[in-house]
């Protein structure tokens, strides 16, 4: 039957011998399990294309308030997305949103070892250029996926993740604000940005990485597969134009069906199987809906053990208690409770206070960006002109990179193939990974400290007022730390007042325990830095940190007193 | 096209045709039926949830875990209602993730005199049958035939007082269950009953 079907086919469109050529040309015989990743990554392109197409069935990209049962006012992306996916493993969405989330994390995977591999391989060179060119094109594109997806569930974590990175193409030299605004669809991150990010996630994007890993595959059949660098000593670069036709014609070399063709699928089956597994076993949840102004609460305690989580402008965000936020009394007597985010909370002693901090944590594959931005000074002085470090740092050392990787075939014109006959080439690339890893490895050992601080309860606990008012006792936190305010002194400002400004900006959920800790923003205990730097980098921002031009007059002085002072 | 110029260097390798003995046949007949079940079981893994996801609608009936009740009026006042009382009121429908604010419509009488129990009222819903206009009870404007009936004023629909179709309309009014709460009588719109 389905070769009769396939015969009234070729009879009409001649499509047999293309698919035969397709199917049964000759590979190199060297082509071994390395070269399995080019087709690893069309595997993962069709789980995401297939899983977002329906999942685009139930979401809606809209900022709109929705009020949820549990009294928190969400959004209706956020919603869409919990109604469809929400139910656990019970719910087919959670598989199709889990397979989209895993897919794309194996997706950067597989397609940067796939660079890797052509890149120390040589594959690059003679004739394969423009496939390479295409390559790094794709590349770029999955990163866009990257950064677009991300937001779409329009969740805290998600908000201000992107927010840093608006910000960082909002320092690129001279067209900077032009970037961010074109990036956000105006001039702050919001429902344009939503719908922007939606649009160029689902209709543009995916047009464009769809055609070029059309025109890859077709170079890929065209100039046929490199196959594996020769020995040290006999490398040597191609000399064949069309190295499978004339294979071809030689009956050496191996069939791409079934010879090839089955090594692809075995690891093909193995990628999805880890994303299938991932899927059942790691849940994907979202963090709190977007809250522009409170990217932090706080769980409080008062004596008796009553227990209020407050945001940052001191409302209280368990006013209608569900059971989930109960607090749970322990066999041993400890209590545990479980914020709105789901985080919990163990050993809560009378009077304590945990902040409950929102990470502006992108994806794992861009924290070595993050990280490096941290290392980078404000402002360079170039003589006649100055560019700020996170220009240098977000856009133009990575843009050199990529530069630098688009044009690796002509920049490494050598004719051997074999990496240890291109010393630099490889060497040049080693550094560059070891960097990015080092600097991975960093940045999530510092995110879990960080996890860790906030889990354990606060040194100098504050003692809320008393009163069943919550609203007054986020703000009693003075008790605790206001004592740096005796200390400093030299500063015109307030260091209790700049405590309240510092809590109501959300600033310690960068700068944790009110910036006595690391987090993932630097200590700001024991500064050594003057007024004009702190004030220039609390209203321009300085690499991660957004800028917060709104703290003016008394807040200011209050803030910067606070900071100064703060030991 | 430089790959269909190729047909002939092709075609001397896709031969399957060796002889069933020789072991390069078998190896290929392995790996051939191998691709086929790593790839068949790779597509069920994802596809099977996703088609599930996808016709999961239709696994759900319509108004499931929905409920809405509407208050008609307490009790005493409508004991002797026994001409339709059109009442219009709003009602929450949960669609998915989003609460809406929806209005019904419905005709509420009293099938006896000093109505007490519930079987002894009859809600009929104000949607005509035939195409979905709301009909109105003896409207002024309505021809002879429709006088003390209902009338449809886009098709010229009529149906009797009890909702049962006369004119255009192919089926009767719906009729909604009336429950008597706390000395009200009220109706939960996803709450059909069929017509007598």
């Amino acid at each position: 039957m389905a070769n009769r079907v396939y015969e009234w086919v070729d009879e009409r469109t001649g499509i047999k011998p293309a698919l035969d050529y397709v199917m049964y040309r000759r590979l190199p015989k060297s082509v071994n399990w390395f070269f399995t990743l080019g087709s690893a990554s069309l595997t993962v392109f069709i789980i995401q294309a297939v899983s977002g197409a329906f999942l685009a069935m139930g979401y809606t990209p809209s900022t709109a308030p929705v009020n949820r049962p549990d009294g928190i006012i969400s959004n209706e992306a956020l919603e869409s997305i919990r109604y469809t996916t929400g139910e656990g493993l019970a719910s087919f969405g959670y598989w199709v949103r889990g397979f989209h989330h895993w897919g794309a994390n194996m997706m950067v995977i597989v397609v940067v070892l796939h660079m890797l591999r052509v890149f120390f391989m040589g594959s690059y060179k003679y004739p394969r250029e423009l496939t390479w060119f295409t390559g790094v094109f794709i590349l770029i594109l999955v990163l866009g996926f990257s950064f677009t997806g991300y937001l779409l569930p329009w969740d805290n974590r998600a908000y201000w993740a992107t927010q840093v990175g608006v910000r960082i193409g909002g320092s690129a030299p001279v067209l900077g604000d032009s970037i961010a605004n074109v990036l956000r669809g105006g001039p702050t991150l919001g429902a344009q940005t939503l719908t922007r990010f939606y649009a160029l996630h689902v209709l543009l994007l995916p047009a464009l990485i769809a055609g070029l890993i059309g025109v890859h595959l077709f170079l890929i059949i065209k100039i046929g597969i490199s196959g594996m660098p020769k020995g040290k000593k006999k490398d040597e670069a191609p000399t064949e134009l069309f190295e499978s036709s004339s294979l071809n014609g030689k009956k050496s070399g191996k069939a791409f069906f079934p010879y090839i063709i089955f090594k692809d699928a075995v690891v093909s089956a193995l990628v999805v199987a880890l994303v299938v597994l991932a899927t059942i076993f790691w849940p994907v949840e979202s963090s709190n809906p977007v809250d522009a102004n409170n990217p932090v609460s706080t769980v409080q305690t008062q004596k008796g053990l009553t227990i209020f989580e407050v945001n940052s402008s001191k409302e209280l965000v368990t006013q209608k208690v569900n059971d989930k936020f109960e607090p749970i009394k322990a066999a041993n007597g400890n209590t545990t409770y479980v914020t709105r985010d789901g985080k919990e909370f163990t050993n809560l002693t009378d009077n304590d206070v945990r902040t409950v901090q929102v990470q502006p944590q992108p994806e794992w594959y861009f924290l070595f960006l993050f990280q490096f931005l941290k290392y980078l000074p404000t402002e360079v002085n170039f003589g006649l002109f100055s560019i700020s470090g996170e220009a240098i740092g977000g856009i133009i050392i990575p843009t050199i990179l990529i530069g630098v990787l688009f044009f690796v075939p002509y920049l490494d014109r050598g004719k051997k193939r074999n990496p240890l006959n291109r010393p630099w080439t490889s060497i040049v690339m080693l550094a560059v990974l070891a960097g990015i890893v080092a600097l991975t490895v960093v940045a999530i050992t510092d995110l879990n400290k960080a996890q860790s601080v906030q889990a354990a309860p606060a040194p100098a606990a504050a003692a809320p007022t008393a009163g069943s008012d919550a609203g007054g006792a986020a703000t009693a936190a003075p008790g605790g730390t206001a004592t740096t305010a005796a200390a400093g002194g030299a500063t015109a400002g307030d260091s209790a007042a700049g405590l309240k400004v510092f809590q109501a900006n959300g600033c310690g959920g960068c700068h944790l325990n009110n910036g006595k800790v690391k987090g993932i923003g630097p200590v700001l205990a024991n500064t050594t830095r003057d007024d004009a730097y702190i004030r220039n980098n609390l209203k321009n921002g300085k690499g991660a940190m957004p800028p917060y031009p709104q703290i003016q007059g008394a807040d200011l002085d209050n803030l910067v007193a606070y900071i100064k002072n703060l030991k | 096209m430089a790959v269909l110029d190729n047909r002939e260097t092709s075609a001397s390798t896709t031969d399957l045709d060796l002889p069933r003995t020789d072991p390069t046949y078998t190896r290929r007949k392995f790996l051939q039926w191998g691709i086929y079940a790593i790839g068949g079981a790779t597509a069920v893994a994802i596809g099977v949830p996703t088609a599930l996801y996808f016709i999961n609608p239709a696994l759900k009936t319509s108004g499931e875990g929905n409920q809405a009740i509407i208050e008609l009026g307490s009790l005493q006042d409508l004991a002797n209602q026994t001409k339709p009382l059109t009442v219009a009121k709003p009602y929450k429908y949960l669609d998915g993730f989003k609460e809406e604010e929806r209005n019904k419509q419905v005709f509420v009488r009293a099938l006896v005199a000093n109505a007490s129990k519930d079987t002894d009222f009859q809600i009929l819903d104000s949607t005509c049958t035939h195409a979905g206009c709301p009909v109105a009870y003896d409207p002024p404007n309505a021809p002879p035939a429709a006088k003390g009936k209902f009338y449809c004023p886009c098709h010229g629909s009529i149906y009797d007082i009890n909702g049962k179709n006369l004119v255009v309309a192919p089926a009767p009014l719906a009729q909604y269950k009336p429950i008597i709460r706390d000395g009200k009588l009220v109706f939960d719109v996803f709450q059909q009953i069929s017509a007598k």
